[in-house]
């Protein structure tokens, strides 16, 4: 029972990582209709310059990762002005091929200005273990769960009950009338492609500590948050979380009990086979298209 | 009014018959390996345009996807892999001729493909690409992993396969076989690009187009979409999957690092930076994308030790493109030309 | 199913959809006749496109039938087919905000609507065999006679992009008809177009039925085209039955005018 429980908890921290990165991509795809190819890449990025600050500059880690934090709501601010602002009356496909093509830029950047040098960066809690139900997990890693569930619960409080939230769930639901109603859409993109790149380094800072900072480091996770889309659904902004951590736990669980190099490769495979049955996720439902 | 609607006329082609302009191609790629051997061009380059060559028969399938099609696939570098490993099994292994180890291997590398596809083109043309990276990854872990398959890690070296059923590789004939193989490149990406030009200048190609421009009045005119859609793919992983076999058995080597999502991401970046729905421009694009890192930044100190430059060009390039160059680089040429008439007429 | 009796080319019984709990569409009832223009008139929101996507099978009703005597001579239950697979039966439709393909010249545009006629395979399509070659001329030809017919075969080699709307309009009437349908489906074919271009469109709205022999279904706004062509007229509000019968009578409907202008005590 500790072991599971062990692999349950462990999987609860992973699964928030995915989740903050799934909230990302699918506040993106609600409010501008884009699947945020980059997320992974720009997450990474912003790692980077925690890394860096803290490394190089000798800054205090927190400081280090607000530092990050601002770098990455900047540069969704950015993205979205000189990129998508640019990009409303493109074929959908097109603006999906933009953020393929950030990939390609972020990740040359990335490179070029941190070179191909892996960074370490330390966990914010660097020691002590908590045990839970005879299981025993690090303060750290019971901190990432608990700021993965709360800061989640405050973005849904925020989407629910602020005007701000309201102004995003129009947006969602259709655009162009919210626009007509009045609802100030170019910011709430804005705004949205902001948070997704700050949700996007928060992944990012939790999951260095467990890897390494490099140039791959968020491509799993990349993967993971898209699939958990896939597997929560599209149309709602809590099937995403709820499969991220589907995802985490599927994983853990197969990797301890069945083969460690093969679980990936079959977690997704069955994800694959469940969207068979289910086509449109978990919390999905099916849209009509007006003609 | 009359005269500014005519500028939206299809341009005329340099050579009128499209078939006669690939088969002049398909020559002047042809003699590249002789004109290395005179040193007209660095012996070099001769390898250097067999990876464009290679690279562009998976581009331009992904163009009947990506720019007929319109969806997104992100599985080109896993399914020329997946192809690439079974080929390489098929002739080294097991010993068996390469026309063996090619079919079997598109074959199997395009029923994945196809399985994949129907699983994610029934729900939405964004899940193709979702579930392609999915696969892409499935198989790039397998491609690390799956030891006796693949060599691991460490990659997977093998020699030239025996071809046309009987002729054996020997030591002695490395040339020849270096040539032979370069030549049958030039063959299959010629076959590829009449193969397109076939289709999609006919009723495939107008039901492709039809379905991207407006699904509704695809789907009223008579065109089952998933058919279509599947059909698209399904070439895309198929010519994906020859470029595979060509790619190992030309450089008798592979490892999981050559099948990275960064190799399916440059195949969609050639796409768009040489020209959507675009035969020459796919090739241009390759070019742009594969060769000019080798050829030209390769001979810039400060380039040559940043190769990530080529990434972040690319990138840039793509995002240009779309928002201001839709249709390509290989339209520079006659919007230059046009240009020149414009100011000609001005003074 | 009981087969459709002589006249009637197109019925449709107790049709019923809604969108959430709205209902767009309320045991609706109505026939078409073999080689009548009939028109479907209501006013704004009254349901009429939702109607024509039911037909279509671009939505699928939740109740009644729509049944339909294909070109091959058998009543068809629509309802269980799909989308794609209606045109087979030489039913076509164009749309109220024109779907055309930009990047096509206007003649392959055309050639699309032959898409289901075309009988070559993928592979023999890939190797251009004989047979591909004569198919694909013989439908050039066919669009092209079609494009002559209404009146815009000169520009066929041109893009769709850039064409003034009164051409757009034409050009998706001209796909439709490389079908050789039984049934054309139009929605708001008038929508966009000046009195002189609507008076045209009438013209050739009779045009058509005379030279392909088939039934036209339309719903306009533009009620002196609707009256001006139409052979018999149903009029329908919040998806509800209304009236139906000639133009003369519709116009003298109390119902319609209620509908129309509103009244203190509604029929």
């Amino acid at each position: 029972m500790s072991t599971f429980m062990q692999l349950f908890l462990r999987s609860l921290e992973t699964g928030s990582i995915y989740a903050l990165a799934a909230l990302g991509i699918i506040i993106v795809f609600r409010t501008s209709n884009i699947t945020h190819f980059a997320q992974g890449a720009l997450g990474t990025f912003n790692t980077f310059v925690v890394a860096i600050l803290f490394t190089n500059y000798r800054f205090p880690l927190w400081a280090a990762i607000l530092a990050g934090i601002l770098s990455a709501f900047v540069m969704g601010l950015m993205v979205d002005y000189f990129i998508i602002r640019r990009a409303k009356k493109i074929a959908p496909i097109a603006k999906q091929i933009i953020t393929l093509g950030m990939v390609l830029v972020i990740v040359g950047v990335t490179a070029i200005s941190f070179g191909l040098d892996p960074f370490i960066l330390p966990k914010l809690f660097p020691k002590g273990d908590v045990m839970i139900a005879g299981a025993s997990i690090s303060i750290n890693g019971l901190f990432n769960i608990g700021f993965g569930l709360v800061l989640m619960g405050i973005l849904f409080v925020i989407l629910q009950k602020t005007k701000w939230g309201l102004a995003v769930r129009t947006t969602a639901s259709n655009e162009f009338t919210a626009r007509l109603m009045g609802v100030p859409t170019r910011n709430v993109t804005m705004i949205a492609w902001a948070l997704a790149g700050v949700l996007g380094v928060l992944a990012g800072v939790m999951y260095a500590p467990l890897n390494r900072v490099d140039a791959g480091m968020l491509d799993y996770v990349q993967i993971s948050a898209l699939v958990a889309c896939v597997l929560g659904g599209f149309q709602s902004f809590h099937g995403p979380i709820i499969g991220a951590y589907i995802l985490a736990i599927a994983k853990n669980l197969m990797s301890f009990y069945w083969s460690d190099v093969w679980a990936e490769q079959l977690v997704l495979i069955a994800v694959l086979i469940f969207i068979i049955f289910r086509p449109n996720g978990i919390i999905g439902r099916k849209i009509v298209k007006k003609v | 009014m009359i005269k500014k609607l005519s500028s939206y006329k299809k341009g005329q082609p340099l050579i009128k018959n499209a078939y006669m302009s690939y088969a002049l191609f398909g020559l002047f790629l042809a003699l590249m390996p002789l004109f290395g051997y005179l040193g007209i061009i660095k012996s070099s380059y001769v390898t250097i345009i067999a990876s464009v060559i290679y690279y562009s028969i998976a581009a331009l399938g992904l163009n009947v996807l990506l720019g007929w099609t319109g969806l997104i696939s992100l599985g080109t570098a896993g399914f020329m892999g997946l192809a690439a490993y079974i080929s390489a099994y098929i002739t080294y292994n097991m010993h068996l001729p390469f026309e063996i180890a090619l079919v079997t291997a598109v074959v199997v590398s395009t029923l994945l493909g196809v399985l994949v596809g129907y699983i994610s083109l029934r729900i939405e043309g964004i899940y193709l690409a979702i579930a392609t990276l999915a696969v892409a990854e499935i198989l790039r872990k397998t491609f690390e992993v799956f030891d006796p398959f693949t060599g691991g890690a460490s990659g997977k070296p093998i020699s030239y396969p025996t071809l046309f059923f009987f002729y054996k590789y020997s030591r002695a004939d490395l040339k020849i076989f270096e040539t032979l193989l370069y030549l049958i490149l030039v063959l299959f990406l010629i076959a590829v690009m009449i193969l397109v030009h076939n289709l999609m200048k006919g009723q495939v190609g107008r039901a492709l187009n039809a379905l991207r421009g407006s699904e509704a009045a695809a789907q009223a005119m008579g065109i089952n979409l998933l058919k279509y859609r599947l059909f698209a793919f399904g070439f895309a992983s198929a010519t994906a999957s020859l470029a595979g076999v060509l790619y190992v058995h030309y450089n008798r080597y592979t490892n999981p690092d050559r099948w990275l999502l960064a190799l399916s991401l440059n195949l969609v970046a050639a796409i768009i930076i040489g020209g959507v729905r675009n035969i020459y421009g796919t090739i241009l694009g390759v070019f742009i994308v594969v060769a000019t890192k080798d050829m030209v930044l390769a001979q810039i100190p400060y380039f040559a030790n940043n190769p990530n430059f080529a990434l972040m060009f690319n990138g840039i390039l793509i995002i240009l493109i779309i928002l201001y160059y839709p249709y390509g680089l290989i339209r520079i040429g006659a919007d230059l030309k046009k240009l020149v008439v414009k100011i000609k007429e001005k003074f | 199913m009981d087969e459709l009796q002589n006249k009637t080319v197109l019925s449709i019984q107790d049709l019923s959809i809604s969108f959430g709990g709205i209902k767009a569409v309320d045991h609706l009832s109505f026939d078409v006749d073999e080689g009548e223009i009939f028109g479907l008139i209501g006013p704004n929101g009254a349901g009429k496109t939702t109607v024509f996507n039911c037909i279509t099978q671009f939505y699928k009703p939740n109740h009644g039938s729509i049944r339909f005597k294909s070109k091959q001579g058998k009543t068809i239950e629509l309802t269980t087919h799909k989308v794609h697979e209606v045109i087979g039966y030489g039913l076509v439709r164009t749309f109220q905000n024109v779907e055309l393909i930009k990047e096509l010249s206007i003649l392959d545009n055309v050639l699309i609507g032959g898409h289901i006629d075309f009988k070559t395979s993928f592979i023999g399509q890939a190797f251009n065999t004989k047979k591909s070659k004569a198919e694909e001329a013989l439908y050039r030809q066919e669009a092209i006679e079609i494009l002559t017919f209404l009146g815009i075969a000169d520009r066929k080699d041109w893009l769709v992009y850039g064409q003034p709307y009164g051409i757009l309009k034409k050009i998706e009437l001209a796909r439709s008809l490389m079908c050789k349908p039984k049934l054309i489906i139009l929605d708001e074919p008038a929508a966009g177009l000046n009195d002189l271009e609507t008076l045209d469109f009438a013209k050739v709205i009779r045009q058509i039925r005379q030279r392909y022999n088939c039934s036209i279904l339309l719903v306009e706004h533009d009620m002196r085209l609707v009256m001006d062509v139409c052979d018999r007229i149903c009029a329908i509000n919040f998806g509800k039955f209304l009236a139906v019968g000639t133009p003369g009578q519709i116009q003298k409907s109390p119902t319609v005018q209620a509908a129309y202008l509103g009244t203190e005590n509604p029929a």
